[in-house]
């Protein structure tokens, strides 16, 4: 294992699960370095949650290879896979209090009693709940059930650990706050986070690379700024913040709202002005091109009122990009 | 199966299947409050019969209605005891109820009856056998009035059972050798029990512990040559051929026989005589329709309806009946037993401590 | 730490409801309770009262207020019949929960058309029992094709009762379990074999633990109604074994002893007061059952 520090954690290679009719994951590859933070991001459907289950051994695939720290581990039931998994509704037993929760891993190990409860309350520190031992999941608000899950699933200190859509059932401000701890956490024990999510900020936020999924493929891996700034599709780039599709003279182009440069006269497309409205830090402008196209633009308010504010609807204007701030789509979005 | 008759099919009587149905949804707890305690206010001309199940001829309802303008309400009691139970716990609206002697007795002495009025029953007093007068149970006449009578012997089905058997030894030993597991018997106390006494010598109503100690020791030898215990199925298994004898009374034998050939013995030793009779509950609204249905029914043509129905036993003077019954249930013994056979039985009249000793011993005999 | 707060409010919270907020006014109990009253517990106290009294006569009642009922029920003769009746009990819980948990787990966990397999399970209950137990007569009888076929002649054995009594309660006992384990949450499963329990280890860890409601109120509801179970054994066993409910109806309807017959009675009812206290004890123990 330690000689094998570079291999991947986690290896998928041509993986398809099939559910009736419906292809859920289709022709997989991936690879998850160890100690990264991968996170499957998609649309409902995508398949982001089968693979995750794929790894976890809670479904076999029909076709393809598992390996996991090199083993092949296709054909083998999750509870003799070396993952553990943080479970969307946290899936905690509701018949044992907090510590039993999280001791229980341990004790199908043989771990003595003693040594169980000081691990359970060492993993309760982790997660900053070092009281609620004694307490059942129910009697605890969402967020510290997560944390209890959470810490339930390091107590075997797996080398992979798997989430799904750990925090999407929590409110925005626990939300942001279990971010935080959780990317804290992953660094501190340096263990690999496969982490599913449909939320693009979060995935952007805490991944050290993620695998936008569709249809059952990845569309496009990668470190959260080459995402952002380089997808690769034109799903990617329609799925991940917003984009300017702009047809000119039978070539799409892709631009950002954020790099188009609204003048009065400068250089660029001829437009009209739509509208524009203040959105806090921010000044959204949308103006129609002589083709009749509407094109978003974003400009960050500086200390005066830009010029983008002083125009009025109806104005004639002038949109423009540099080439190298256009973003170049390997074609649709049906091969990754 | 082809002996096998559907269930919706089976023969009825009084102390047959839907009497048994009754009672055992009774024991259930399923029982339902009598419409006694909710009886209404009877219109004039109506008669509320508290009886066995299937104990009177459908035809006869109609008639006496036709004749007479009373209505008949009904409401049915699936043993003597559940008839005084009702009445003790102050059931009242009844105007007729047919509990057999014994409890004709019981019923009197828990004054729970309201007297008969003989002036009121000229049919009766022109029609009546004199046996069936001035009975143990009620000397006096002042309570009852005979319905219908009969005896507990035992069946057995003539094709199957060459040996003829005639007594009580004879139907046991048959049972505990070659017709192990095909035979019957009443899931009645004094019945099986009171059998075994006089087969032993002893009366069918002894209270002597030794004499029922001996009974007992029969019964439990017979026990596991036994197919069932039930007063409720034994006609159907003896029809269907999967019992070929059985303990039990004389009109189920008269209606096995009518439907496959089997006779009805009063074994020699004896056995047990009954009489069921007429009764006014306490608390009748009607005792003068009670007194109309018990004197329609004497009359000799509108008895013989009951007795080709019932195949029980008529209290009236055989000859009166006999030009309205045909040949075959006038000849038939089960129905009219030889008078010399009904010399040597007894009538139930256990005492208290003879019930007691013989419950604790029916334990024992369903524990073997 | 934002998150420490909530749990104290959650239960003070919790504690403020219980103390007033949503509390139904108590006359919405009075219909039960009147109900209850008038025809369980004055009949259980008329019960005990004649436990306590004597026979006289043919089926006169002297009250006496002594124990000889008692002391006449302390007798092998009638242990025998407690004994086998238990036996009973414990044959027809164990035998319809061997077998209803199976189609209860199968029913909430994979089946399709639940709706209509619940339906079939409720179905005999629109037939009186009463009628769905002589039909067993026909399916017992020799000549019936199947156990034509078996050799095997079962009417008015003990097994021809014990067939009736897991037919007749194997509903009572599939509906509870099969609440239970709807509710059941099955991603709980796949966190026991996420950590480490192989199918059997995360059954008995997990699902059996939650589905233990569901199990002592099937037992409870096919145990206490077999103590004194009457029917199948007439109608099945040919009545010639007794049981307490036999034994009971005995007293009452052939010996007219109503005071020894409620002596049983009373003596069934503690009996089956002490297993519901048992079982009480072990749903409350799954409650807080460690994994």
């Amino acid at each position: 294992m330690a000689d094998n520090v570079a291999a991947a954690d986690v290896e998928l290679a041509g993986v398809t699960k099939r559910f009736g009719g419906v292809t859920a994951v289709d022709r997989l590859d991936l690879e998850v370095r160890h100690g990264e933070f991968l996170s499957l991001l998609g649309p409902s459907g995508c398949g982001k949650t089968t693979t995750l289950r794929l790894i976890a051994g809670f479904e076999r695939p029909d076709v393809g290879e598992i390996r996991i720290e090199g083993a092949d581990v296709a054909r083998l039931p999750a509870y003799r896979r070396p993952v553990n998994t943080v479970f969307q509704s946290y899936a905690l037993f509701p018949h044992l209090n907090v510590l039993e929760n999280v001791g229980y891993g341990l004790k199908q190990r043989g771990v003595p009693r003693a040594e169980r409860r000081r691990r359970a309350a060492e993993l309760l520190e982790l997660v900053r709940l070092p009281r609620a031992g004694q307490r059942k999941p129910k009697e605890l608000s969402g967020g510290q059930q997560q944390r209890v899950a959470l810490a339930r699933a390091l107590v075997l200190s797996p080398r992979v650990l798997l989430l799904d859509e750990p925090l999407g059932a929590l409110d925005l401000r626990v939300r942001k706050q279990l971010q935080i701890e959780l990317k804290t956490i992953q660094r501190e024990l340096g263990i690999t986070f496969v982490y599913v999510t449909h939320d693009q900020e979060e995935a952007l936020a805490m991944s050290d690379r993620v695998a936008v999924m569709h249809a059952g493929r990845i569309e496009q891996l990668g470190p959260p700024q080459e995402i952002y700034d380089a997808p690769a599709t034109h799903f990617v780039a329609e799925f991940i913040g917003e984009t300017n599709f702009i047809d000119m003279r039978g070539r799409t182009i892709a631009v950002r709202p954020e790099r188009v440069r609204l003048t009065r006269n400068g250089e660029g497309l001829a437009a009209r002005l739509v509208t524009t409205m203040v959105v806090g830090p921010a000044v959204q402008a949308v103006v129609r091109l002589e083709n009749g196209q509407e094109v978003l633009v974003r400009e960050q308010r500086s200390g005066k009122r830009s010029e983008v504010e002083e125009l009025a609807a109806g104005e004639r204007v002038v949109v423009g990009w540099s080439d190298e701030e256009a973003l170049s789509l390997e074609g649709g979005s049906t091969h990754g | 199966m082809d002996e096998q008759h559907p269930l919706w099919e089976r023969p009825f009587d009084r102390k047959g299947f839907v009497a048994g149905t009754a009672a055992l949804i009774a024991a259930a707890g399923l029982g339902r409050v009598g419409d006694a305690f909710a009886a209404p206010a009877a219109p004039s001309g109506q008669l509320f019969y508290y009886n066995w199940a299937d104990y009177v001829n459908p035809a006869t309802y109609k008639a006496f209605t036709n004749k007479t303008g009373i209505t008949v309400k009904k409401d049915f009691y699936v043993s003597n005891e559940a008839l005084l139970a009702k009445l003790k716990g102050g059931a009242r609206g009844y105007d007729l109820a047919v509990p057999t002697g014994y409890m004709v007795q019981i019923l009197a002495q828990e004054k729970l009856l309201e007297p008969i009025r003989w002036a009121k029953l000229p049919n009766v007093t022109r029609n009546i056998n004199s046996k069936f007068r001035h009975l143990p149970f009620d000397a006096n006449e002042r309570w009852s009035v005979a319905k219908d009578w009969g005896t507990t012997g035992f069946i057995y089905r003539t094709d199957k059972v060459k040996e003829r058997p005639t007594t009580w030894r004879e139907f046991v030993n048959l049972t505990k050798t070659k017709y192990s597991g095909k035979v019957t018997v009443l899931d009645g106390i004094p019945e099986v029990i009171g059998s075994m006494l006089v087969m032993l010598g002893y009366s069918y109503n002894s209270d002597s512990r030794s004499e029922l100690d001996k009974a007992k020791k029969e019964l439990l030898a017979l026990k596991p040559h036994l197919l069932a215990i039930t007063s409720t199925e034994y006609k159907q298994l003896l029809i269907s051929g999967r019992a070929v004898m059985g303990l039990g009374w004389n009109g189920d034998g008269a209606a096995v026989a009518a439907k496959k050939p089997a006779a009805y013995v009063v074994p020699k030793e004896g056995g047990e005589f009954w009489v069921d009779s007429y009764v006014i509950p306490k608390g009748a609204k009607n005792p003068d329709a009670a007194h109309a249905w018990i004197n329609y029914v004497y009359g000799p043509k509108q008895n013989s309806v009951e007795t080709s129905y019932t195949y029980y036993g008529t209290p009236l003077k055989p000859a009166l009946v006999k030009p309205h019954l045909t040949n075959a249930i006038f000849t038939n013994p089960a129905v009219f037993p030889p008078v010399r056979t009904l010399a040597k039985l007894e009538p139930n009249k256990v005492s208290p401590r003879g019930t007691a000793l013989r419950s604790r011993i029916w334990t024992e005999f369903k524990n073997a | 730490m934002v998150e420490e707060a909530p749990v104290l409010t959650a239960r003070r919270g919790r504690r403020r409801t219980r103390g007033g907020g949503l509390r139904y006014p108590a006359w919405l109990a009075l219909p039960a309770l009147a109900w209850y009253g008038a025809f369980f517990l004055a009949p259980l106290a008329f019960i005990c009262a004649y436990s306590f009294a004597e026979l006289t006569g043919f089926a006169g009642v002297d009250f006496t207020w002594n124990l000889e009922n008692y002391r006449y029920l302390w007798d092998p003769l009638y242990g025998e019949v407690f004994l086998r009746t238990l036996g009973l009990a414990s044959f027809g819980t164990a035998a319809t929960l061997a077998i209803g948990f199976p189609f209860a787990y199968w029913l909430a966990r994979y089946a399709r058309a639940k709706t209509l397999l619940l339906l079939l399970v409720v179905l005999p209950f629109w037939t009186s029992f009463l009628i769905r137990t002589y039909a067993w007569l026909i399916i017992l009888d020799p000549g019936f094709p199947l156990f034509r076929a078996l050799d095997a002649d079962l009417l008015y054995s003990t097994q021809a009762i014990y067939i009736g009594v897991v037919y007749n309660y194997l509903p009572l006992m599939v509906l509870p379990l099969y609440a239970a384990l709807e509710r059941m949450d099955w991603s709980l499963v796949e966190a026991a074999g996420d950590l480490g329990d192989n199918a059997f280890r995360a059954f008995r860890r997990v699902t059996l633990p939650l589905a233990l409601p569901g199990i002592v109120a099937g037992s409870l509801l096919v145990f206490i109604p077999l103590t004194g179970e009457y029917l199948i054994p007439v109608i099945l066993g040919g009545n010639k074994t007794a049981y307490t409910g036999t034994l009971i109806a005995q007293q009452f309807s052939e010996a007219h002893d109503w005071p020894f017959g409620s002596a049983i009675a009373m003596v069934v009812i503690a009996g089956m007061t002490v297993v519901l206290v048992a079982f009480s004890r072990i749903a409350a123990r799954g409650e807080v059952a460690s994994g």
